[in-house]
């Protein structure tokens, strides 16, 4: 069920018995400016996670969220092409498997409004919060660079990206944070909570009624205007190829990736299509690059391709022994040849439909995933049922992965070697 | 067969003996799409010397040999179990832990023929020179990828102290060198000795049938042949005085710091899963979230959020671990020695954080009944005496806060504890 509790401000409630908790989900959706606005919502999310001006620190959090049974709470900032969707999530036991506890839904509602309402922005402590946030995101962002792997995947989307909020990750860029005031957290924090589309949903063995009589009553202000989540998709132009080679002291396993344009329409018609194709290239235990690069020649302990269709962009990233790196890129580029080609069998494609298939069905027992797609359908202003999305994946030819699979254009290497010591 | 009912969260288990001594317990969950199978052996990288199946003595294998019987047991002479579940689009997996080693799959298809692979396949050994020889090469890498990885050589650095020159110091999956020693007669050998269906346990969770379920396996399994039953003659792990210090110079931004100690007795049964709780929850009081002495190091940035605790329990040892990344090491181990020397007198103190962190374990309890994963994986077999995550409430509840002030008493003894560091190379 999907309500408006004001203008701009959405309800969507899935009830459910299949879960023995309820999660709810408020998220926030703008379209960021700067690579210093993306920042700034990130710390804020981390600012308003630790105190407000209910509870003061960090403890009296925490115990708030014990006291309702080791309740969930979850903040973050993720991205979704051109749009960042900022998220307060909390998850919570149904009180019929809690002995003498009456509903949570109440409760958990106060609790989130505390959290995302009431900042601590005049408190004596404001500024000290402040700083040891920021320099914990900072170290955190730092850290980074010892996950080799996240790392790679970093360095081949600064290498892709043109537009600095893409090139950036979904947390935005170091640099920027070093930057920031508390004025910019106040300022950000203004925008989300009177300007920005919001959307709200719960899921779980709910009475959809209570849920929305009470969501009304907690104060989200009519928004100017009426949001329309046009032009999701970010979309970029084809360039030549860039290569970037780095080499690092002490390191033992190399890392090679290659990113590629893939331009097809979200839930349009070549969809379905592309994410077969991506399944097939790398995304699957059965595809291409897992059984050519890692099982049949043994070159890589992990080798597989990941796309992400908001962005049109397609990644292969692959660990290997630093020797075979002109070996492995040619398997790599062997393997799309061939799916553009149609050089391979019914059987595999098949394999890799019903693969896909078991995934999404799967994924029907996850509160997290149902309310995601729900989020994603909010997002394109369309729905699909999962028959409907079963029976696309089933019509998939051969024909139209060759199609799909001639649209994907190389646009970026990196690879990160070993320096000889 | 046997039933139990857990009629506080409408859950029933079945559970039944096969004729040759395999264990299979079934929890349904009819609303649910998927279909999870896990079937484990009691047997893991620790259990490296033993006497080998119809023979006499103790022989030592390589390090890292239960791991790679692992990877090899999926390969058969004219097909591939991971193949063959893609076939029917049913995912797979399998891990191999310090004492136990596990296959699974998931299914929301094709779900019979799932779990008539996962029985062919476990059951149904096919190892060869060539395919041997091949797989050194792909854990070679995963074993170079871990090394790159400073959070996992923290937790084996910590490890090799607590437990110097025991099976517990290998990494899980050995080394290149070890590895490289290992033969196809080796292989079999560990696979006769540990592969015995009286050593093993199957559990299923979610879309099943119980009785066509119990029917389907009965036909798979009595279509096998296994030889007479022989008991298991393992080697105990060996304790030598723990390394109180060591570091290790990595490419790392900051310093990681862990800070462990080892356990005194082995536990067993439901005692055992019940001494687990306990310490998880009396760490919980001591340093979680709600606790103002991790409050006072977070604000004086001895730690981060990268700071985290754990209790390990299995087969024959037991450990705590405390770490973060920070550049205070010296302040965060005399913190942390402090609290835990403090601990009986900082737990007498601490009644409302006690009935809170139960609050807490309580509340995690049920949301992993909502994880065909969690239900399955965490059932440990004999270790806890066939315990499951929906005893876990009613054990919890029987804790009281004296029962960790009791522990604290005798737990943190600096005999047993030790320090591991990774600290920036120089530039």
């Amino acid at each position: 069920m999907r309500k408006k509790i004001a203008a701009g401000v959405y309800l969507n409630t899935i009830p459910t018995k299949k879960f023995k908790t309820t999660r709810m989900v408020i998220t926030f959706i703008s379209k960021p400016k700067t690579t210093r606005q993306v920042a700034s919502r990130a710390l804020l999310t981390n600012y308003l996670e630790m105190s407000n001006e209910k509870f003061e620190t960090q403890i009296e959090i925490s115990k708030e969220l014990s006291k309702m049974y080791g309740a969930g709470l979850g903040t973050g900032v993720s991205k979704k092409g051109n749009y960042s969707v900022t998220t307060f999530s909390l998850s919570y036991v149904e009180s019929k498997y809690l002995k003498n506890t009456k509903d949570l839904l109440n409760q958990a509602q106060d609790f989130l409004k505390t959290i995302i309402f009431q900042p601590m922005f005049k408190s004596p402590l404001r500024d000290e919060v402040f700083e040891r946030q920021k320099n914990n995101i900072i170290t955190y962002l730092e850290s980074m660079r010892d996950d080799k792997q996240a790392y790679a995947q970093k360095k081949l989307r600064e290498l892709y990206f043109e537009s600095e909020i893409q090139a950036a990750s979904a947390l935005g860029k170091l640099e920027d944070f070093k930057k920031l005031t508390l004025a910019d957290l106040m300022k950000s924090h203004e925008e989300m909570i009177n300007s920005e589309r919001v959307e709200i949903l719960v899921a779980g063995n709910i009475d959809e009624q209570a849920v929305y009589t009470s969501f009304k009553e907690l104060g989200f202000k009519n928004r100017l205007e009426e949001y329309s989540l046009d032009d999701v998709i970010f979309s970029q132009k084809l360039s030549d190829v860039k290569f970037e080679d780095e080499l690092q002291a002490g390191l033992l396993q190399s890392k090679l990736n290659l990113a590629y344009k893939l331009p097809v329409e979200f839930r349009g018609a070549n969809h379905y299509a592309a994410l077969v194709f991506n399944s097939l290239f790398g995304g699957s235990a059965q595809s291409l690059l897992f059984t050519e690069v890692r099982e049949k020649n043994s070159l890589a302990y992990y080798a597989n391709s990941s796309f992400d269709p908001f962005r049109e962009y397609l990644m292969v990233q692959t660990g290997i022994d630093g020797k075979n790196k002109d070996k492995v890129i040619a398997i790599i580029e062997e393997q799309l040849r061939k799916i553009q080609a149609g050089e391979f069998s019914d059987e595999l494609l098949e394999q890799n439909k019903m693969n896909l298939i078991n995934l999404y069905i799967s994924r029907l027992d996850s509160q997290v995933a149902l309310i995601a797609r729900a989020q994603t359908d909010i997002m394109f202003d369309s729905t699909v049922q999962a028959n409907d999305w079963v029976k696309k994946i089933k019509e998939v030819t051969k024909e139209d992965i060759k199609e799909v699979a001639q649209l994907v254009k190389l646009q970026a290497v990196y690879y990160l070697g070993a320096k000889e010591e | 067969m046997k039933i139990k009912t857990y009629e506080s969260f409408n859950e029933t288990l079945y559970t039944k003996v096969l004729k040759n001594g395999l264990k299979v317990n079934i929890l349904p969950k009819k609303d649910y799409e998927r279909a999870y199978g896990i079937i484990t052996t009691d047997y893991g990288s620790i259990d490296n010397e033993f006497v080998p199946y119809a023979k006499n003595e103790m022989q030592k294998f390589p390090a890292g040999i239960a791991h790679f019987l692992e990877h090899k047991l999926f390969e058969k002479e004219n097909y591939d179990a991971f193949e063959l579940f893609g076939k029917y689009g049913a995912d797979s997996n399998a891990f191999t832990s310090f004492t136990r080693t596990s296959y699974l799959f998931s299914a929301s298809q094709n779900i019979k023929e799932s779990l008539k692979i996962l029985l062919d396949f476990v059951f149904d050994p096919y190892f060869s020179k060539k395919s041997v020889e091949k797989e050194k090469g792909i854990i070679g890498q995963e074993i170079m990828m871990y090394q790159d990885e400073p959070g996992w050589q923290l937790y084996s650095g910590i490890l090799s102290n607590l437990y110097p020159q025991s099976a517990l110091s290998d990494d899980i999956a050995g080394t290149v060198e070890s590895i490289s020693k290992i033969t196809v007669e080796d292989l079999y050998a560990c696979y006769e000795t540990f592969y015995q269906p009286q050593n093993m346990n199957l559990f299923l969770v979610g879309n099943y049938d119980v009785n066509t379920t119990f029917k389907l396996i009965d036909e798979i399994m009595v279509q096998k042949e296994f030889q007479p039953i022989q008991k298991i003659n393992r080697k105990p792990l060996e304790i030598k005085p723990v390394i109180k210090e060591r570091v290790k110079y990595m490419e790392v931004q900051r310093p990681k710091i862990a800070l462990g100690i080892r356990g005194l007795e082995s536990y067993k049964g439901k005692e055992g899963l019940k001494f687990k709780m306990k310490m998880q929850l009396l760490l919980s009081v001591l340093l979680g979230e709600n606790s103002k002495y991790y409050l006072d190091l977070y604000n004086q940035n001895v730690v981060d959020d990268s700071f985290g605790f754990d209790f390990q329990l299995e087969r024959g040892f037991n450990f705590a671990l405390l770490s973060t990344n920070t550049s205070k090491i010296e302040d965060f181990i005399s913190s942390i020695q402090k609290i835990l020397k403090n601990a009986p007198r900082i737990l007498t103190e601490s009644k409302e954080e006690f009935e809170l962190e139960k609050r807490e374990f309580l509340g995690s309890i049920i949301k992993s009944m909502d994880s065909l994963e969690s239900i399955a994986n965490r059932y440990e077999g004999k270790l806890f005496d066939d315990a499951t995550i929906f005893d876990m409430a009613e054990i919890l509840e029987e804790i009281r806060l004296d029962d960790l002030i009791e522990i604290s008493q005798k737990y943190f003894d600096e005999e047993r504890m030790s320090v591991f560091k990774i600290l920036p190379k120089e530039k």
